[in-house]
């Protein structure tokens, strides 16, 4: 990280290149105003948090909101859950998917991704196939499935903030980046932050508990990660590899510091795919 | 909570409120349970100078464990260590992180700060600080409890305890923190399945439940999800393909927070349910013949007999065939037990052949079948049926070499309109069967209501037969064995059994015998018949000594059947009998027929020479009628022969076949040193040719019929003489007991 004397991650430094500072004003802005334009989303990522909030509670706060409740319905009838067709009632559904799956979606609402901007072609079926394999490798690591699909679910959420707070540059920088790696150190070079990091930072302003944010801001930095941040790596390593063919692979080894081998990385490729693909067109129809 | 207040607080509000909402505000957080820290730092540069304690309450007081005073001017950093990002507080929003509390004692403890940034604002109290100096940013910073971070850690240690102890767990187990998705198995269910435990996570573990189980499983998952305990028996298949028999037992688990799962124990039965299956399939079948034995034959009775009106398809024109083979014994006395099985097993196979899917063929036992059949709804299905059975048996089987020709006899009942149990048609099949074969055999018999009345008279006659047995209510009679002459002699007498029903009058002795001979009753009967003999003779050998009757006879002759004899302790009762009595052994013959010495030769032997030791005399009865052999004759333990009637009644003053028979009986027995009885004299003429032939004792209708007691005491009376008188049977009825 550039950040200079510590400072909080997208707050503006002084080295940062012209113009930035306004974005990460704008992103900061942002983070405060979403909320009111999906009030219900809102509250859902507020009640997921509580510990007093149980299925039928939270049921009950999404069907005010029918977009969201729908979602969350299709993806519990989905053969990923394991209960297809089986899942009629709110608090069902909410029960089948988890809090977490039910918190990233209204963070994904919230963030405006019902409507994916143009600039970010193929955004869910990114975003899914990330969640989908960090919950694969989840149990190898030691850590919650359902956090992690949340967790990598929402990985590139900070892509559509930068998009809505830089509509103009940080656009043209995906379509000049030849791969992911690339679009990362154009962002550091150019906000100071990767968007994974402004993703952590939207979690964090959005409540969510502290150790997925961490773990957000733990993906792109190089070094140790949590197992929950090293399974998002995994993921996103997993879904640049199914839908970027031509970028040179990070071996899977150096990703989770021994843990998971290419070759396992590889083995579940096809599954994920395939369980991403029926995802991706239930969240998006 | 304080932020929100601030922020609600409306900032054109009077002067005087204002400063009082402040003043609740500050005296709420000074005597708030959790810490709390008033920091701020200046606003230029922003982030180079180090955030500073401005007030403190009583709980960060505590926990810091310096007074709330002294904390004042303190660098956060120095009270709270956060990781390489620094400290978190942002101006522009709430903001949450982790931290180590550094206390005066220099301990760490693990918490958590949540960071409201103080809006900057004109006005009095706190904000107005930051309005007067406008150099400094502030935070009001709340820190959780180090209780609940305990509380938390516990939670925590406990959760890993479970963790350990499910995963080192022999019994299987699953766990799901949300939904269906597992999110661990432990090493016994990885291992029951055969695969690692990554492949069984998630809803992998789902492919190997056996394809039409997965909707069953995938409900009671839906069922447990909803807050309820489930347990379901199914099938898994293993990675080597094999399926196993499972109880999984689901419990719910809530996560606060975090949704619903459950966990779950994964028993292997499969081993239990093959031990189950196994008794459950020998409890209802023969082992012979793989047949359902006559547990399941009643229980399917059971259940057509049970049928609501019988409804058209279901149980309705049930015939019911007891088949049961002929000559079996003859082949499993003959050939052996294991020929017998072989016969048998045969025979179950040919007979499960001839019916249709739905029908049942059962062997309740012994040497009999039963099959159940549908559609027998006429006369001419049930013989088409019988016939097909009857034509199955009669191929023949090879046993040992052997070809045996099989014939059976069927009894059939028709369920249509009865109302009696399983076991009244089992029965009734019985006795349909009886009839058949009594028909000689080799054909089928349907029970219609005249066999059924005359089976249950039978039936009715032989419990009567008990009773009256119990209570002595069978009579004896006795028939004079005379010396021919005019008048004859008596000599002995035979004692035969008489019963008159209360009801029914007299009954015939070859129809209560052969009912005695099926309901068990023969060994009664004779020990009945002996003992009455013995104290009638004893009584009128006392009658004779007192002088009021001139005569008794040598000896009173008792049939004795085969079974009797071949019973347990028959000798001992014989001697018991004579000797409750006052008589001697001598005193008695026992009438033995052919065909029981023939049946258990050695056996009845035995007892025979044992009780002719000691005295008792030793007649065979119908001699001629069987197979004895005369080249045994001389071993046999016998002092009479009986010429059987049926050469009697054919012996001619004239030479004919019979005279010689009963002329080669009479000298071979002579010639043996036996004694000689000629029964069922009826005619002057025969009673003629067997004085001629030297016979020279004689018994029959020509002398006396069997005679009541208070009759023979009359004959008794009278000297013992009897004035032979041929005459139809009625006058000589009439005629002798006078």
């Amino acid at each position: 990280m550039s950040t200079a004397s510590g400072a909080s991650g997208v707050t503006a430094t002084s080295t940062s290149p012209p113009g930035a500072v306004e974005v990460l004003g704008r992103i900061s802005a942002a983070l405060d105003d979403l909320p009111a334009h999906r009030p219900v989303a809102a509250r859902v990522v507020a009640e997921a948090d509580d510990q007093a909030s149980d299925a039928a509670s939270l049921g009950r706060t999404l069907g005010f909101d029918p977009a969201l409740l729908a979602k969350v319905l299709r993806l519990a009838n989905s053969a990923y859950f394991g209960l297809s067709g089986r899942v009629s009632r709110p608090a069902f559904a909410v029960t089948v998917v988890g809090f977490s799956t039910v918190r990233s979606l209204a963070v994904s609402a919230m963030a405006g991704l019902d409507d994916v901007p143009e600039a970010l072609a193929g955004f869910w079926d990114r975003s899914v196939l990330t969640a989908v394999a960090a919950a694969e490798f989840a149990p190898r690591l030691g850590c919650a499935a359902p956090e992690a699909f949340s967790v990598g679910l929402l990985a590139r959420l900070g892509q559509a903030l930068l998009v809505r707070c830089d509509p103009v540059e940080y656009p043209r920088m995906i379509a000049e980046s030849a791969d992911r790696e690339e679009l990362l150190a154009a962002e550091n070079r150019r906000y100071g932050a990767t968007h994974t990091r402004v993703s952590a930072e939207a979690l964090a302003a959005w409540a969510f508990p502290e150790d997925l944010a961490h773990a957000l801001s733990q993906v792109d930095r190089p070094g140790w990660a949590t197992p929950l941040a090293t399974c998002v790596r995994l993921g996103l390593e997993l879904s640049e590899r199914a839908t970027d063919p031509a970028r040179a692979p990070q071996p899977a080894e150096q990703l989770s510091a021994g843990h998971v081998r290419d070759a396992e990385l590889d083995a579940v490729r096809a599954g994920v795919t395939r369980t991403a693909a029926e995802l991706v067109q239930l969240l998006t129809s | 909570m304080l932020n929100e207040a601030w922020r609600s607080h409306h900032p054109g509000g009077s002067p005087d409120s204002t400063a009082g909402v402040d003043a609740a505000l500050l005296h709420h957080a000074a005597a708030a349970d959790e810490p709390v820290l008033v920091v701020s730092r200046p606003h230029d540069p922003p982030a180079r100078e180090i955030a500073r304690v401005r007030w403190a309450n009583a709980a960060a007081s505590d926990l810091f464990g310096v007074d709330a005073g002294h904390l004042v001017d303190v660098a956060v950093t120095r009270l709270l260590r956060t990781g390489p990002d620094a400290e978190r507080l942002s101006r522009e929003r709430r903001t949450r992180y982790a931290v180590d509390v550094v206390t005066a004692g220099g301990d760490l403890r693990r918490t958590e700060v949540v960071a409201w940034p103080v809006p900057e604002r004109p006005g009095p109290g706190l904000g107005a600080v930051a309005r007067a100096g406008t150099t400094e940013h502030y935070w009001v910073l709340s820190l959780a409890l180090p209780e609940d971070e305990k509380a938390h850690a516990a939670v925590r240690a406990a959760e890993e305890r479970f963790a350990t102890l499910a995963q080192s767990s022999p019994v299987p187990t699953i766990v799901s923190d949300v939904g269906a998705r597992l999110s661990r198995v432990n090493d016994a269910f990885a291992e029951l399945l055969g695969l690692p435990a990554e492949e069984l996570c998630g809803t992998g573990w789902l492919t190997h439940v056996v394809d039409d189980e997965r909707t069953g499983v995938v409900e009671a998952i839906a069922t447990v999800l909803s807050g309820e305990r489930v347990t379901l028996d199914t099938r898994l298949r293993t990675a080597a393909g094999q399926v196993r028999w499972v109880t999984v037992r689901l419990a719910p688990s809530r996560t606060p927070g975090y949704g619903a799962g459950f966990i779950g124990t994964v028993e292997d039965v499969t081993d239990r349910l093959a031990r189950e299956h196994r008794l459950a399939y020998q409890a209802q079948h023969d082992l012979l013949t793989g047949l359902p034995n006559r547990l399941a034959l009643l229980e399917r009775l059971s259940d057509l007999l049970a049928l609501p009106g019988r409804a058209p398809g279901q149980g309705t024109n049930v015939g019911v065939l007891m088949v049961d083979l002929d000559d079996f014994k003859t082949v499993n006395d003959g050939l052996g037990p294991e020929a017998g099985d072989a016969v048998l097993v045969e025979v179950a196979r040919r007979l499960a052949r001839t019916v249709r899917a739905g029908d049942m063929v059962a062997r309740p036992g012994g040497d009999e079948f039963v099959l159940v059949c549908a559609d027998l709804g006429d006369l001419d299905a049930v013989q088409a049926t019988a016939r097909r059975v009857l034509d199955a048996v009669l191929a023949p089987v090879e046993v040992n070499g052997l070809r045996l020709r099989l014939v059976a006899s069927i009894g059939v009942v028709l369920l249509e309109g009865l109302t009696c149990s399983a076991e009244e048609v089992v029965r009734d099949a019985g006795i349909a069967v009886h009839e058949a074969k009594a028909a000689g055999g080799g054909r089928w018999t349907l029970l219609d209501e005249e066999v059924r009345t005359r089976a249950r008279r039978a039936l009715r006659l032989v419990a009567d037969l008990r009773e009256a047995l119990a209570r002595g209510g069978v009579d004896v009679h006795y028939q004079p064995v005379v010396r021919p002459g005019r008048p004859a002699q008596l000599r002995s007498v035979e004692a035969l059994c008489r019963w008159t029903h209360p009801e029914l009058g007299p009954v015939r002795p070859d129809v209560f015998i052969e009912l005695a001979e099926r309901a068990n009753l023969v060994p009664a009967l004779d020990a009945h018949v002996l003992e009455v003999a013995c104290r009638d003779l004893a009584a009128w050998r006392a009658e004779q000594a007192a002088g009021v009757l001139p005569t008794s006879p040598e000896h009173v002759a008792v049939n004795v059947s085969a079974v009797s004899l071949a019973a347990e302790g028959f000798a001992a009762g014989v001697r018991r009998a004579v000797a409750a009595a006052g008589l001697q052994l001598s005193d008695l013959c026992l009438e033995v027929t052919e065909t029981a010495l023939a049946s258990d030769l050695r056996a009845c032997r035995e007892v025979l020479e044992e009780l002719r030791a000691d005295g008792v005399r030793v007649a065979i009865d119908d001699f001629g009628t069987g197979y004895s052999s005369l080249a045994y004759l001389k071993d046999l333990p016998v002092d009479h022969l009986k010429v059987d009637r049926s050469f009697v009644r054919d012996l001619r003053s004239t030479d004919g076949p019979a005279r010689a028979v009963a002329a080669a009986v009479v000298s071979l027995a002579r010639t043996l040193g036996l004694g000689v009885v000629a029964e069922g004299v009826e005619t002057f003429e025969q009673d003629q040719v067997i004085s001629e032939l030297g016979c020279e004792a004689v018994q029959g209708y020509l002398y006396s019929r069997p005679l009541p007691r208070e009759a023979l005491v009359e004959v008794l009376r009278r000297g013992g003489e009897l004035v032979p008188a041929a005459a139809p049977t009625s006058t000589v009825l009439k005629g002798v007991p006078a």
